[in-house]
């Protein structure tokens, strides 16, 4: 029961720092796929966790546990020690902030995104071009119908920097790349990622893992849209080269996919499927699930011996 | 070039694009050779006034056809929400997936000698 009850924070330790490294070794579809899914379960099952480790730890307090009508007896010989909720305490209040200020940005991200989508509403064509000096294009999501809200139509936005920088070719390749962000969804995919590294900040990498992820993936559907890896590679490579007489910046280690990366992974044939990798995650991910139901039955157990006991205790009492 | 089914909007898109990136207005056969593909004149012509009709393109006439080229976008909502959008943390996006991201130093050597000096 102990490991079951901490399975769910060692996997979210775990995927927290190796997410991003097992994300590159995986084909861009199924990295994105399975370390949402794994963000998604390991946030969902931490929680829970603590939640159980909460409860523990409260009905040690004799007066609680009296309360409850549970042997004190039995619950002081539970899988949690003062240690142990001491140190989870102290935990939660380390993550805590970060959480927060997770929370916060992604509020405020979604905030804008969804403003953008909806400034577009009167826009006449599915793309807008902005006159900017910058090389730079992105995919805007669109809404779909809710009741009282008509949908809002996917929008391109490209600025004409980029466009004059491209040629025809490199410019399809572009639009193809864009395109596949929009078909695949891949905002809903980094909108749940985020919200897991909101409840557990100890997932805070895997947003920019899923972000990398997405980028190779549309690079990949992109390539095979348009028949040529190479026409991609060389549009990432001109455009990223006309914004560099600005300042190069150095881009913090786990930012967003490095795009000499992406131009080097385009060179190169399409990435093996590695099948064998992607099954060993997939169980990771419905064995973190599976200990989490059971360490929250086995929870249930407990409180009902000590149930039992209690009762067991107080008969003894008044018949005396 | 590129195999003939486009998805929708992919026209437009292309159209606009060839024409922004044009120093110059284009004629209908003009934008027809941008886009490849043994498009139909027709449609080419039939997206280029369906856009001038919606407000993004002006024309001249050039000889027995018109050229066309897009009108820059005036400060609108969208205009200023999409610099908005290019202008924030581009580093750490949340949901807004970009093109490209910051080029390091690194990225640039790459770059340079997988594709050469002008890709």
């Amino acid at each position: 029961m102990t490991v079951n009850l901490y399975l769910p924070l060692l996997a979210a330790l775990v995927l927290g720092s190796a997410g991003p490294s097992l994300g590159r070794r995986l084909p861009p579809a199924v990295a994105t796929v399975l370390l949402t899914a794994a963000a998604l379960a390991t946030a969902s099952t931490s929680l829970v966790s603590l939640a159980l480790l909460a409860v523990l730890a409260l009905l040690r307090v004799p007066r609680v546990a009296a309360e409850g009508r549970l042997s004190d007896a039995v619950l002081n010989h539970g899988p949690t020690s003062p240690l142990t909720g001491a140190v989870a305490g102290l935990a939660l209040l380390v993550l805590l902030p970060f959480a927060a200020r997770a929370g916060v940005r992604l509020w405020r991200e979604s905030a804008r995104t969804y403003r953008l989508a909806k400034a577009f509403s009167a826009h006449p064509a599915s793309i807008a071009i902005i006159h900017d000096p910058r090389a730079q294009a992105f995919a805007v999501p669109g809404i779909p119908s809710l009741p009282g809200h008509a949908a809002i139509p996917t929008r391109i936005v490209a600025t004409d920097a980029l466009l004059r920088t491209l040629d025809d070719a490199q410019r399809r390749a572009m639009f193809a790349h864009e395109q596949a962000h929009l078909r695949r969804r891949h905002h809903l995919y980094l909108l749940l990622t985020n919200v897991a590294a909101v409840a557990n900040p100890l997932l805070w990498r895997l947003p920019d893992a899923v972000t990398e992820a997405t980028e190779r993936w549309a690079d990949e559907d992109a390539a095979a849209a348009v028949g040529d890896r190479e026409v991609l590679a060389r549009a990432l490579g001109r455009a990223a080269l006309s914004n560099l007489p600005g300042p190069p910046r150095t881009v913090p280690a786990m930012a967003q996919a490095h795009v000499g990366a992406r131009v080097r992974a385009l060179m190169a044939p399409p990435p093996p499927r590695r099948r064998v990798l992607a099954v060993v995650v997939g169980v990771a991910i419905a064995a973190t699930v599976w200990a989490s139901i059971d360490s929250a039955r086995e929870t249930e157990d407990f409180f009902d011996t000590a149930r039992a006991a209690w009762h067991v205790a107080h008969l003894h009492s008044t018949h005396r | 070039m590129a195999t003939g089914r486009r998805p929708a909007g992919a026209l437009e898109q292309e159209v606009l694009a060839a024409l922004w990136a044009s120093p110059r207005p284009l004629t209908p056969a003009a934008v027809q050779e941008h886009l490849g593909d043994g498009l139909a004149y027709t449609t080419v012509k039939t997206i280029l006034d369906r856009l001038h009709d919606k407000g993004m393109l002006t024309r001249v006439r050039e000889g027995k056809a018109y050229a066309y080229s897009p009108v820059v976008a005036q400060a609108d909502l969208a205009a200023e929400a999409m610099r908005a959008a290019l202008e924030g943390s581009s580093d750490r996006p949340a949901v807004l997936s970009k093109f490209l991201g910051e080029i390091s130093a690194d990225d640039a050597a790459v770059i340079r000698e997988l594709l050469g000096d002008l890709p």
